[in-house]
């Protein structure tokens, strides 16, 4: 056989972003971490850790900051959950990806990140293993999402500062690829990142791609919801209970 | 006779419940007016003077405010609209054969009316449609991609993006042919009536206004109009009182008796 068969299962391990402050769901989250925030009978981040260890992963690091201590009560050591959880507490704000090189082990294996405020029945396993046969740097979950412009809209004439109106459509439709929040990062992509210093995801994908790295996306077509914008968490609460068992069938 | 301005009254604000289901959307207040009576003071102090109030439902409500006009300085014509026929269908309806204004009573607006009529006039354009900028931000991350669909590389990412969109605000200086576009009896809404002129090669112009425009019929305009009314107010020119004398002056006394 060869060398390689003889190691251990990989193990699937998983970052979770809980340390921001959630403003948009002011104010609630003065009292309550954003993970936190109940969908029907649970907080969004338990049915999020429930999951990943429905997917295999055996260890969860929960990166946290503001009302870490709330979060760090209701998961304990995961022991509950069926899966091994660490914590980080940030004593700064380091921004969504800023933690990464100060969490330690993760040099060795490619890695899941994620935000600790979604609500989806993406396969997590899958995304992981296919990043690891892929090659990336970073693999981003992408998921097509349209927004309705509520007004009348013109289109003009071509030419420069044209006043000549060449169409009217009321309140069309626009669609995004929108990232999900949930990314797999391989030991490479955080060497990209200072320690101790703030950094957000998107300027790190930009660091990345100057530097010729290979930043994949992995399109999507799962029930997705951030629960950190207004409209999606009162979605996710009106929709809870008709998708449970899609989302977490065992509990 | 001056220059004549249909204001559009009718419809229901469904977005905006529960406020509309016991008030008309154009007597949704700002400030202790009804946005109606902003509008109509406003065409009062640009020299509009002739007014139709195209009504629907809920019209005995809007004619107790405003009667015949005469306290906001115009002259109030009274189109009821029984089953609605659209934004542009009660073109159907009217009988004018001089260009004239046709705007949503819903908007709170500094435009300058008598501007954008005196570049519509000097224009030879069918319609001039008074326009906006607004930017619209779409709350997403947001990833460009490239390559095969499969596995797409990610070109770029953009935080909450955000696009600037032209946009009607509702208010059309009109030539009176337009009206053949328009079947009696039609439903049909202002953008198929646009649509349906630069289809039969018709010049449909434009008049940019980048002062205050609220749409009251969406609920973030409307709430930032009550969040404003204090600083708004002073902003809206409304009826002086010799356009008002000016007004009552030329009506019929039975009229001007309130009768």
């Amino acid at each position: 056989l060869p060398a390689r068969n003889l190691t251990p299962l990989r193990t699937k391990r998983a970052v979770v972003l809980a340390g921001g402050l959630g403003r948009r769901l002011e104010p609630y989250t003065t009292v309550l971490p954003k993970p936190l925030m109940p969908i029907g009978d649970r907080p969004i981040l338990d049915i999020v850790i429930r999951q990943l260890a429905r997917h295999g992963f055996t260890h969860v690091t929960i990166a946290t900051g503001h009302l870490a201590e709330l979060i760090e009560a209701y998961f304990s050591d995961g022991a509950e959950f069926g899966v091994s959880i660490d914590y980080f507490r940030e004593s700064q704000p380091l921004g969504t990806v800023g933690a990464l090189p100060l969490i330690d082990g993760l040099d060795g294996e490619a890695f899941l990140v994620m935000n600790g405020d979604v609500l989806t029945d993406i396969d997590y396993g899958a995304l992981l293993s296919r990043h690891r046969a892929s090659g990336a740097t970073i693999t981003v979950a992408v998921k097509r999402r349209e927004i309705q412009i509520s007004l009348g809209v013109l289109r003009f004439d071509e030419a420069e500062g044209s006043q000549r109106i060449r169409g009217y459509d009321e309140k069309p439709v626009v669609s995004y690829d929108a990232s999900m929040g949930i990314y797999c990062f391989s030991p490479a992509a955080v060497k990209h990142i200072e320690p101790g210093v703030r950094l957000d995801f998107p300027e790190l994908v930009q660091r990345l791609l100057d530097a010729e790295e290979n930043v994949q996306g992995w399109q999507s077509d799962d029930y997705w919801l951030d629960i950190g914008r207004h409209d999606d968490y009162e979605q996710a609460i009106e929709e809870f209970e008709r998708m449970r068992h899609r989302l977490i069938p065992e509990a | 006779m001056s220059d004549r301005v249909v204001v559009l009254a009718g419809g229901l604000g469904s977005r905006l419940l529960p406020y509309r289901t016991v008030v008309p959307k154009p007597l949704l207040p700002v400030g202790n007016r009804s946005v109606l009576e902003v509008i109509l003071g406003q065409l009062a102090a640009h020299g509009f003077c002739d007014v139709t109030l195209a009504v629907g439902g809920l019209a005995g409500l809007i004619r107790a405010l405003l009667g015949d006009g005469t306290r906001d300085g115009v002259r109030l014509e009274y189109v009821e609209e029984y089953e609605p026929h659209g934004t542009a269908g009660v073109l159907g309806a009217l009988d004018l054969d001089e260009p004239f204004l046709l705007m949503n009573g819903n908007v709170l607006t500094t435009l300058d009316y008598r501007a954008l009529w005196d570049a519509h006039l000097a224009s030879s354009n069918a319609m001039t449609i008074a326009t906006h900028r607004r930017e619209v931000v779409a709350d997403f991350g947001v990833l460009r991609l490239g390559g095969d669909g499969t596995d797409p590389m990610v070109l770029d990412y953009v935080e909450k993006p955000s696009r600037t969109y032209d946009v009607s605000m509702g208010v059309y200086a009109i030539q009176p042919e337009v009206r053949e576009y328009v079947a009696p009896g039609e439903v049909l809404g202002l953008p198929d009536l646009v649509n349906r002129l630069l289809a039969d090669g018709q010049q449909v112009g434009s008049f940019a206004h980048d002062g205050l425009w609220l749409d009251m019929r969406r609920r973030e305009d409307f709430e930032l109009a009550q969040l404003g009314a204090g600083e708004i107010e002073p902003l809206l020119p409304s009826a002086k009182p010799e356009d008002v004398e000016r007004a009552i002056l030329s009506m019929p006394p039975a009229a001007a008796n309130g009768a």
